[in-house]
């Protein structure tokens, strides 16, 4: 079997974009913390982690350039990002509050899937 | 301390990869393969002490940590599609020894070849669609009509009456350009699933996570043999809804990340 150039196979002529910067990084986020096969190995790692990082991530990813540009150490001046804030407790109750604005909850994931799927 | 095998994938234990992995240069280790019958585990060996379960809810919650090791999970991944379908993990899968490793392919070994199967020559497309909302609520405010026929009351209408049209009038067209957007998303979705095998609907993405200023209304992947046919789809679309300000924004191939069962055994 041939093996094609990785820049043949990266952009089929598509317009699509596959660049860089944070739109791109999101993409690749959200498929790689959230999807894609799940299976216990021998090292437990604990899915809300992931599952609470993924969304900080999805409200933060975007000022990460911005504050790159403006010299900031974006994540590591934040208790919340860095992951020293007093406890999972209060991590999770923030979050709760961040997920539920933007939308991103599990309900807001069902709606939202159910609603469109109709339309197939 | 000793090793750790760290799963990106499963592929077929004939594909040939060429230099893909040697010239492999991430966060994560190079790739290879551990072959048993015939399905292939794309594994790489990890330090137990950093894969460490007191220790990974803290790397986990430091994106410095996750963000180069998710996006070589992605890499190693992208580098095996070409040499054939490929059965993503989410990231973060290692176990102690390679025999745990072989275990797992054996004991899955159908369910992995019938993913295998169901993946073989198709690819994971993925689209976002976007409405630019001050371009859709000015051509709504033209062309809908029960908006336009308040317009023409308004005009003539004494103030205090007027100002309450107004106020109706804004409250419509928030209603109008919600239904445009529902519409419009739900007919894009049914238009890319005529042309795929398989469908995924995933929420869409908050401004600060897409990078844009537009509403994203749809992020769909699909799972399709034809990438022109995705392509021909969204140009399709673009130039009908083009003047409501609306976008269409094709990513891939993908590996198929969305297109495996989530919970193996």
């Amino acid at each position: 079997m041939s093996y094609p150039e990785r820049s043949g196979q990266r952009r089929v002529d598509l317009g699509s974009t596959r660049g860089g910067g944070p739109a791109q990084l999101a993409d690749v986020l959200e498929r790689v913390l959230d999807k894609g096969i799940v299976i216990a190995g021998d090292i437990r790692i604990n899915l809300l982690d992931i599952e609470l990082l993924t969304v900080k991530i999805r409200l933060l990813i975007a000022s990460a350039d911005k504050a790159k540009e403006m010299g900031i150490d974006w994540w590591q001046g934040d208790p919340f990002l860095s992951g020293r804030s007093d406890g999972d407790r209060a991590l999770e109750d923030r979050l709760r509050r961040l997920e539920s604005a933007a939308g991103l909850g599990d309900e807001a994931k069902q709606e939202g899937s159910g609603r469109r799927r109709k339309g197939a | 301390m000793s090793d750790g095998w760290y799963l990106y994938g499963v592929t077929h234990a004939g594909v040939e990869l060429g230099d893909a992995y040697t010239t492999f240069d991430g966060a994560l280790p190079r790739p290879f393969l551990v072959i048993d019958g015939e399905v292939a585990a794309i594994t790489g060996k990890v330090s137990l002490e950093e894969f460490d379960e007191a220790r990974l809810p803290g790397l986990l919650n430091d994106p410095g940590w996750l963000i180069p090791r998710a996006t070589a999970h992605q890499d190693v991944l992208e580098r095996a599609l070409p040499g054939g379908p490929v059965v993503p993990f989410r990231f973060g899968t290692v176990y102690r020894d390679e025999r745990a490793v072989r275990t797992f392919l054996r004991s899955n070994a159908h369910e992995l070849t019938t993913a295998l199967e169901r993946l073989s020559g198709r690819v994971e497309m993925g689209v976002k669609v976007f409405a630019d909302r001050d371009v859709l609520t000015a051509a709504l405010r033209d062309t809908d009509a029960p908006v336009a026929e308040l317009e023409t009351e308004i005009a003539s209408a004494p103030e205090g009456r007027a100002y309450m049209l107004r106020r109706r009038a804004d409250r419509l067209l928030d209603e109008a350009v919600q239904q445009f957007e529902q519409e419009c998303a739900a007919e894009s979705h049914a238009a890319f699933s005529a042309v795929a095998d398989d469908v995924a609907v995933n929420p869409p993405q908050p401004a600060e996570l897409s990078g844009r200023s537009e509403e994203m209304i749809l992020n769909g992947a699909y799972l399709l043999q034809s990438v022109e046919a995705i392509n021909d789809v969204a140009q399709e679309l673009a130039q009908r809804y083009g003047g409501s300000g609306v976008t269409f924004d094709v990513t891939g191939p993908w590996p198929p990340y969305n297109f495996v069962p989530s919970e193996f055994a």
